[in-house]
């Protein structure tokens, strides 16, 4: 198994509600943060679904997926309501 | 609308040069003329400086609707000239400087500087060179918009979010099972790619349909009912919070040939309200008050020697709202007006006045705003009509 960080930047907003599942594991974000997961090495397909803060129409969410310091991938959501994909291969 | 003051004013140098040269008949018969037009540009500058208040008010403080905005005016549909504001709240400029305030730990504690806006602006005078410098604050004294943006929390929890993911991810399960294959066949290859690709597609559009055969059309539609219920939890609240009460205290002030020219104080309260039906197509309660200090043409060597006050509060619906994005496309407003010069009133001119006001306006491109106006007033009798034309750029830098 594998140590992989999850980090969610907010920027622009106050808070979102945000649920990324990833594997077997779930987790929840409300504002900026870093959460880690354990995962065993292959491909998967992070689903990241949430929405933004309603007061912040120019509000951003970064998400990342980090394994021993290096990005395995990220993405900016800028939509308020979203559910996105991302890609990772777990080494 | 001080330029209208402004041109008259110059077209009156203008003219007392040229007379001089031609006689003293021409002359006084000129300045007869250019008072006359004089006289009546400064009536008609006694009217409310808000025009188009949804589209300003409401985009400034509404949690983020932009930081930045840059108002140009001209003259198309009025003779004249043209005008250019850009407007900035003091968060805006901050997250320019330094992005790292943009961070939502920062965000919340500069909330208040996110109830500040300045602006600077230029009047610009004939041949386009500048006249006049214009500089405004305003100030958000109440923003429910910002501060109940807690209130989704109450409606969509995380588990609700969950419940719509796990029918979804019995689709990139799917995915990733076919990727993870060992030693996959060039079948298995094209395979991945195409399921990838649905998901992708899903991600980018949201439209369900793409998962179909990578899961159940059963397990789509319970995904989708499901999503479709808190996206439309969510759109409401949206409007709950674009329609919260929002007073705001504001300044504006143009400076030009070493003295003031317009000093205006406004004061403007707008607070949404409706029954659930109206979300889409909402109503908004709008009170203004405006006290306003300008130059009076007639007087070139007193300044700042005509006062106005006037109140206005009625009524505006959003009629309709661009599907896209929901930015209003027509609103009509309806209300009253009373209006009443403190000083420096022209001879011939009633001192207060009520009129009842209605206009509607057309958004004929992208922040580009037609209001046609239409007020009654009750001392005259007499309707009056009015036609102008006013591009709102909502940038973001």
């Amino acid at each position: 198994m594998s140590k992989i960080n999850v980090k969610v930047l907010l920027q622009d907003s106050e808070g979102c509600q945000i649920v990324i599942k990833v594997g077997d594991e779930t987790i929840h974000f409300q504002e900026s943060g870093s959460k880690s997961v354990e995962l065993e090495p292959k491909r998967y397909t992070a689903l990241i679904a949430g929405f933004q803060d309603p007061a912040a129409d120019v509000a951003t969410i970064n998400v990342k997926f980090i394994q021993s310091g290096n990005i395995l991938n990220e993405t900016d959501i800028t939509e308020d309501k979203f559910i996105k994909s991302l890609r990772i291969q777990v080494k | 609308m001080l330029k209208k003051i402004f041109i008259p004013f110059l077209l009156l140098l203008v003219t007392i040069k040229g007379a001089t040269q031609n006689g003293a008949i021409d002359l006084a018969k000129s300045i007869k003329e250019k008072k006359e037009k004089a006289k009546q540009v400064a009536k008609e500058n006694v009217a409310d400086p808000n025009k188009n208040f949804k589209s300003i008010v409401t985009d400034l403080f509404n949690g983020g609707n932009g930081y930045y905005q840059a108002l140009i005016k001209n003259g198309i549909l009025k003779q004249g000239d043209g005008e250019v504001q850009v407007k900035s709240t003091i968060y805006g400029l901050i997250r320019i400087f330094d992005s790292t305030r943009r961070e939502d730990k920062f965000f919340r504690k500069l909330r208040w500087v996110r109830n500040i806006q300045i602006g600077l602006g230029a009047v610009m005078g004939e041949e386009n060179k500048i006249s006049e410098l214009n500089s405004s604050l305003t100030v958000a004294l109440i923003n429910k918009r910002v501060t109940n943006w807690k209130l989704f929390y109450e409606e969509i929890s995380a588990s609700d979010i969950e419940e719509v993911l796990v029918h979804i991810k019995k689709a990139t399960d799917a995915a990733d099972a076919i990727a993870n294959r060992p030693n996959p066949a060039p079948n298995d290859i094209e395979e991945s790619k195409k399921a990838d690709k649905q998901i992708e597609e899903f991600s980018a559009t949201l439209d369900f349909n793409k998962l179909s055969g990578l899961i159940s059309d059963e397990e789509i539609e319970t995904a989708r009912a499901k999503w479709e219920k808190l996206t439309g939890k969510y759109d409401d609240i949206k409007k709950k919070i674009s329609g919260a009460p929002l007073l705001t205290w504001g300044y504006e002030g143009n400076y030009g040939n070493n003295k003031w020219s317009k000093i205006n104080n406004k004061l403007e309260f707008i607070a949404g309200f409706g029954s659930k039906k109206d979300s889409v197509r909402n109503y908004d309660f709008y009170a203004g008050a405006f006290y306003n200090i300008t130059q009076d043409t007639l007087n070139i060597l007193k300044v700042l020697n005509r006062t106005t006050f006037s109140a206005k509060a009625g009524i505006n619906k959003v009629l309709a709202k661009a599907k896209s994005d929901g930015s209003s496309l027509i609103e009509v407003f309806g209300g009253g007006e009373y209006q009443n010069i403190i000083k420096g009133i022209y001879p011939n001119e009633v001192k207060s006045a009520f009129k009842f006001d209605l206009s509607l306006s057309f958004r004929v491109a992208q922040n580009l705003y037609l209001p046609f106006r239409l007020k009654w007033n009750t001392n005259t009798g007499k309707f009056e009509g009015l036609i102008d034309l006013k591009f709102d750029v909502l940038s973001l830098f």
